[in-house]
């Protein structure tokens, strides 16, 4: 007659097991890859192929969006210094500074690709936090890199999207990016991407996606970190 | 030849524990409406062949048949039923749960058994109506019906238990030693509500006790260390 | 079952008064649990609504978290000023769309005076993106006028033309007065559930102008301006504590960021708010994961403690337990019974646990309010609680299996006579 006694030890497991996992906040993240400073996610293939999350939101249904297409194809800060011949040039030549200075200001600049305004996008990277609360996160910045807030160089605005999170994701997903925040750990992110007006207005331009779903970052297949 | 209520064939048993059995009976009967006085000092294995009887034993060799069942070949929680649908128990004494009422002790056995509590529903009254008809035949009367069951005397507790026992109409009742614990006096008068309410319930009484002057009211009297060859009789108090 | 479940608890009821001092142990222990929860959750809460759209903190160069705390916080010590000129620098900067210069080091009361400027009003945002609201009055416009915040107006029952002096330092007494040059509150704030309402806030020019005649903290003797001829002065403040930055877009921040790190006229240190509260988080979270473990270690004590009193009455049960094998309990009856008692007495406890933190919160509430800040409000129980209280039942029917089984051991050996 102890069938009854293991029965009811089982259901006390149960209870209590799902007890300990609210109490370690376990995290939905199955693998945990040590990500070092500087580290970018590998290329995905523009062949949309997402994993449904949710069933209202479809992810295969935006494009995936490597960082380097958040580039204008004809931006490159580094023309100035490119075009150098140093061999010709003395110490401290004030073209040298002058050079530098050029890139750093076209840097600065960090134009956007206007094409991309209202188009459905997936974007993968790592979360650093605008705005949080207690259990979901409000705003925040996706980056092509691990450790963007204390790597030197900082990435340029072009290489940074705002990502607005509505209150009305599901709570598994909040879970998933306050998760993501304390972990450190690489997100997806699909929405409608906007562009700001105009870049000409120096230091207004910027990348923005008000997100429609945001998952656990996956490995394209047959990739490894 | 009336039906066998009780037939017991060459029953042994051995505790797990013990090298020898503590019960040897090659044959015990008894028929319906039987009043056995069953003569059981200690050491006779009395409280065995209760257990036996009552389904939370099951002896090693034997056949224990009730109302025509084998016990042996049930499964424990089947004779734990089969205990429940026909058999009422009564003790020496503290036969009553202390925390339960009056009537909640009288109708212990219609909550474990539901063919009890279909036949004491049987007279078409509620089961409070039918458990307050018992308690009235054993001289119990409305003014203790509310009393906490710890306030009750032994005698007044005895006959609630006689009640808890009959409640229901099992076809036997096993008392085991029900008078020990009263005073003289009261003894006889409770082994005669005992003995009316059986005949009226028409069920099957086995009445242990060592006391055999008790034994006069009843047809037969057994002395259980002479049919169980293995009995270590001590002397009678 | 459901006379097993009568059974079970009219036997309980009959021991209440052994049984009722471990109901109240392990009331306590859930009350414990959750309340030290909703505590944490309410702190946190609290902090990380405390600054909202705000980009970049700027101040001297110190920890990123020791900034935080004290210019959105109030709590701790600024080590260092930073210069007017910086703050004017960073003002200046096209990426830039408002910022709010702060001051502090002066109390009134215990409440902490932040010196800013009238753009604090318009831009500073809390919460869910919530701005300030007047609740009576309006912002600063003379020198020596004060904006209150709710806490404030409320505990010391300030109105509207109240007149208050400033102590310089923060502290609650012994501090020195800036007695000649008393305040008028002309604005209090609507509350907003953050440091805000327990402010004082007057203008960085009223900062410049109280400390006039004071040198490194103290006031000089025999050197005295009275409030009237401040406006002699030149008012404007040579540093600031703090300067909270919004940006045009939220993208440039790193590099706003850089630009302030960089600076190469002071040492400043530029901080995102969002990433230092997380940080905090990170160090905090492990003495609240220990907090958290010992709550539940305190339940598991209390249960122990049920377990213990229910496997020390079985004894004297056993004549009992004969009776209920008699009228035809099976072992797995007394084992279901004995199990029941058990869990029953947990959910009790649970229940009850639930209602003291109720209690507690009535009682304690107010006082959290006012000497922490923290707003514990009375609220349902969550799903995460729920979970929590559910963990506690299932150990709670774990642990009551031990009586349960030791019980049916014991019916299994007694049969229907019992040694006693």
């Amino acid at each position: 007659m102890k069938w009854f006694v293991r029965l009811f030890a089982l259901l006390a497991m149960v209870s209590l097991s799902v007890g300990v996992r609210t109490l370690a906040n376990a995290s939905p993240y199955s693998t945990t890859t040590e990500y070092k400073i500087g580290d970018t996610l590998p290329k995905a293939k523009t062949k949309a192929k997402g994993k449904t999350a949710a069933p209202a939101v479809n992810a295969a249904d935006y494009r995936k969006l490597n960082w380097d297409e958040l580039l204008p194809p004809d931006w490159d800060p580094m023309k100035a210094i490119k075009g150098m011949d140093y061999s010709k040039l003395k110490d401290s030549d004030p073209r040298a500074i002058e050079a530098l200075q050029k890139a750093k200001e076209e840097w600065d600049k960090a134009p956007v690709v206007e094409g991309l305004n209202g188009v459905k996008v997936n974007v993968a990277g790592f979360v650093v936090p605008l705005d949080i609360d207690v259990d979901h996160v409000k705003e925040f910045l996706i980056v092509p890199y691990f450790g963007a807030c204390i790597h030197v160089p900082p990435p340029p605005s072009n290489q940074v999207i705002h990502i607005i999170v509505p209150k009305s994701i599901s709570l598994a997903q909040h879970a998933l990016l306050k998760d993501a925040v304390e972990t450190q750990n690489p997100v997806e992110v699909s929405g409608v991407m906007q562009t700001s007006p105009s870049y000409t207005t120096m230091g207004a331009s910027g990348y923005r996606i008000t997100a429609d779903l945001v998952e656990a970052y996956k490995a394209p297949a047959g990739q490894s970190q | 030849m009336a039906n066998a209520i009780i037939e017991l064939k060459d029953l042994v048993f051995r505790y797990a524990s013990a090298t020898e059995p503590c019960l040897d009976i090659a044959s015990f009967r008894a028929e319906a409406g039987d009043r056995v006085f069953l003569y059981g000092p200690s050491g006779s294995g009395k409280s065995t062949l209760l257990g036996i009887l009552g389904g939370v034993l099951a002896p090693q060799q034997g056949e224990v048949t009730i109302l025509g069942q084998n016990l042996v070949t049930m499964t424990s929680a089947a004779r734990d039923r089969f205990r429940a649908d026909h058999i009422g128990f009564l003790f020496q004494q503290f036969n009553l749960i202390p925390y339960l009422s009056v009537f909640d002790n009288v109708l212990l056995p219609c909550r474990f058994s539901k063919r009890r509590m279909q036949q004491a529903l049987a007279g078409g009254a509620t089961l409070h109506a039918e458990a307050e008809r018992l308690l009235s035949h054993l001289d119990l009367g409305p003014a203790l019906w509310d009393r906490p069951v710890t306030q009750l005397s032994v005698g007044q507790q005895q006959r609630v238990a006689a009640a808890r026992a009959l409640i229901g109409r099992p076809e036997i009742v096993i008392a085991d030693e029900p008078t020990s614990a009263l005073d003289a006096d009261r003894q006889a008068a409770f082994l005669q509500l005992l003995l009316r309410e059986c005949d009226e319930a028409n069920a099957t009484l086995l009445f242990v006790s060592h006391d055999r002057r008790l034994a006069t009211d009843f047809k037969r009297e057994i002395n259980l260390s002479t049919i169980n060859s293995v009995s270590h009789e001590q002397e009678a108090v | 079952m459901n006379h097993l479940l009568m059974l079970a608890v009219r036997s309980a009821w009959n021991r209440r008064l052994t049984l009722s001092l471990t109901l109240i142990a392990i009331a306590l222990s859930v009350t414990m649990l959750l309340g030290v929860q909703r505590v944490r959750d309410e702190a946190h809460q609290g902090f990380n609504h405390s600054v909202t759209g705000t980009d970049l903190i700027v101040g001297a160069r110190t920890s990123p978290v020791q900034l935080m705390l004290y210019a959105v916080f109030r709590i701790g010590d600024a080590t260092n000023n930073i210069r007017w000129q910086a703050y004017k620098d960073i003002s200046a900067s096209p990426m830039v769309a408002w910022t709010i210069p702060v001051s502090l080091g002066d109390s009134h009361h215990g409440f902490p005076v932040l010196g800013t400027e009238l753009s604090y009003f318009e831009h500073f945002h809390y919460g869910d993106g919530d701005g300030l609201v007047f609740r009576e009055g309006k912002p600063f416009k003379d020198t020596f006028d004060a904006v209150i915040g709710s806490d404030v107006a409320e505990q010391m029952g300030y109105h509207l033309g109240q007149r208050i002096v400033l102590s310089h330092g923060m502290g609650t007494i012994g501090l020195p007065e800036h007695s000649d040059k008393p305040f008028t509150v002309v604005g209090i704030l609507a509350p907003t559930g953050t440091p805000v309402d327990r402010t004082v806030h007057i203008s960085l020019e009223a900062i410049t102008a109280i400390h006039l005649d004071w040198v490194g903290g103290a006031k000089m003797p025999g050197f005295f301006i009275p409030s009237e001829f401040v406006h002699k002065f030149d008012l404007t403040p040579k540093e600031v504590t703090a300067v909270l930055v919004g940006l045009k877009s939220r993208v440039a921040v790193f590099r706003m960021q850089r630009n302030i790190n960089d600076y190469e006229k002071e040492p400043l240190l530029a901080v995102m708010p969002g990433v230092a509260l997380e940080q905090l988080w990170q160090v905090v979270g492990v003495a609240e994961k220990a907090l958290l473990a010992i709550s539940a270690m305190v339940v598991v004590v209390g249960l122990s403690g049920l377990i213990a009193v229910v496997l020390a009455g079985l004894n004297e049960r056993r004549r009992e337990l004969a009776i209920l094998r008699s009228v035809g309990a099976r072992p797995l009856d007394v084992f279901l019974l004995l199990t029941a008692e058990g869990l029953f007495v947990t959910v009790m406890g649970v229940v009850l646990g639930v209602i003291f933190l109720t209690l507690m919160t009535l009682a304690l509430g107010p006082v959290l309010k006012a000497h922490y800040g923290l707003a514990i409000q009375i609220k349902w129980i969550s799903l995460e609680e729920l979970k929590l209280l559910a963990a506690v039942v299932g150990v709670g029917l774990f642990a009551s299996l031990i009586p349960g089984y030791r019980a049916y051991r014991l019916s299994l050996a007694d049969g229907l006579t019992p040694r006693i």
